[in-house]
């Protein structure tokens, strides 16, 4: 019973940050149940990928009228990035583990800086930037879609969400509202986790003992970081996924030398 | 004001919004029921508990109603809706879009359907 209270402890903090900051939750998740429970990695990644998938209903379900993301924008983005989801995976095997860490720390390191550099750069300092608004126009489209597909070509060959990425090219390249881009993100993770979901669950390695109080965890905690979100500002959230992303690179390229 | 407001809840985004929190609130909810029902029947009566436990079950076999355990053909199917969720989702902007003879919009959505699709043919 402890062991079930656990997974359901961990996705319920995967759930919260993971729709707060609109990744998913995979991303905690992978690293937290092959280290606490030794699971192996792709059971691990089976698990998790069904946690995105519940992550993403629970925004979806329970988003406030208005904040359930930009559908129109979401499938835009998402047919380059499930294209490159496509062939990042088809290249899996290509390229050696080293390679991928490192260019995963320097992928993560540029969208933090970038997502930084914009915050303090296009705010207004007699307005508190607003999370949703309605007036955006998405723009720099070529650019946005180039980075959607290699987002999707890193998620293919790292086996990630890619929400990481998505959120700061929405945000700093494309000029969305960072809770539109945060919520449109969401959004998108479902759907490149049910493309990679259904390859696992045919190959049985999605184990309902782990999944079941995993997903449920995960789903009452972005049910509750819908809520959440209406009390924090875009300051914090901004704060929190500049500094999500230093951490994941700095460990990407730790873990990528001493390979 | 209110007519103004009534308004703008009537465009096709916004009907897109309504219709999409109410298929992620059932099927979402629907799953998840499923899933616990499962793992309470494995937990206390088919003495199924380990980690990581016993598979799913295969989709053939839960289709052909083969004979398995109550609660893992629970849970199994009740991820199995789960992990359906996004692409009724993708179904239901294809349906709204093409209603609102948004042609290009649905076409942008069929082509994700059909990556979909595809990648689900790759893998499996």
């Amino acid at each position: 019973m402890i062991t079930v209270l656990s997974l359901f402890g961990i996705g319920l903090l995967a759930g919260v940050l993971g729709a707060l900051l609109g990744l998913g939750g995979g991303i905690f998740l992978v690293p937290l149940l092959t280290l606490l429970f030794d699971l192996p990695i792709r059971v691990a990644v089976g698990t998790s990928l069904v946690g995105v998938i519940a992550t993403s209903a629970g925004v979806a379900a329970f988003a406030p009228r208005g904040r359930g993301g930009d559908v129109g924008l979401a499938l835009r983005l998402e047919m380059a990035t499930t294209a490159g989801a496509i062939g990042g995976s088809l290249l899996a095997g290509v390229f050696n583990s080293r390679v991928l860490h490192v260019l995963f720390a320097a992928i993560v390191f540029t969208s933090a800086a970038y997502t930084l550099y914009k915050g303090r750069h296009g705010r207004d300092k007699s307005l508190q930037e607003p999370l949703f608004r309605e007036d955006y126009h998405p723009q720099n489209w070529p650019a946005g879609l180039s980075a959607a597909g290699v987002a999707g070509m890193v998620s293919g060959l790292l086996g990630v969400g890619g929400g990481f990425i998505k959120v700061p090219i929405m945000y700093a390249l494309m000029n969305v509202p960072l809770g539109v881009a945060t919520a449109t993100s969401n959004f998108m993770v479902g759907i490149t986790a049910a493309a990679s979901v259904f390859v696992y669950y045919g190959r049985g390695d999605i184990y309902p003992m782990l999944v079941v109080p995993t997903a449920v965890g995960v789903f009452l905690g972005a049910v509750s970081a819908v809520y959440a979100f209406r009390r924090i500002g875009a300051v914090w959230v901004r704060k929190a996924l500049v500094g999500l992303l230093v951490l994941l690179g700095v460990y990407m390229l730790f873990s990528g030398l001493n390979q | 004001m209110t007519g103004k407001s009534k308004q703008s809840e009537e465009t096709p985004a916004n009907r897109l919004e309504i219709r999409m929190q109410k298929v992620s609130l059932v099927v979402s909810l629907a799953s998840l029921c499923l899933m616990c029902f499962g793992l309470i029947d494995m937990l206390l009566y088919e003495d199924l508990f380990s980690l990581p436990g016993v598979a799913v079950v295969a989709l053939q076999r839960l289709i052909s109603l083969h004979p398995e355990p109550l609660g893992l053909a629970l849970a199994s199917a009740g991820v199995l809706l789960l992990g359906l969720l996004p692409a009724i989702r993708v179904v239901l902007a294809i349906w709204l879009y093409v209603r609102s003879r948004n042609l290009f919009s649905t076409l942008v959505a069929a082509v994700v359907l059909l990556e979909l699709l595809l990648s689900i043919r790759l893998g499996s």
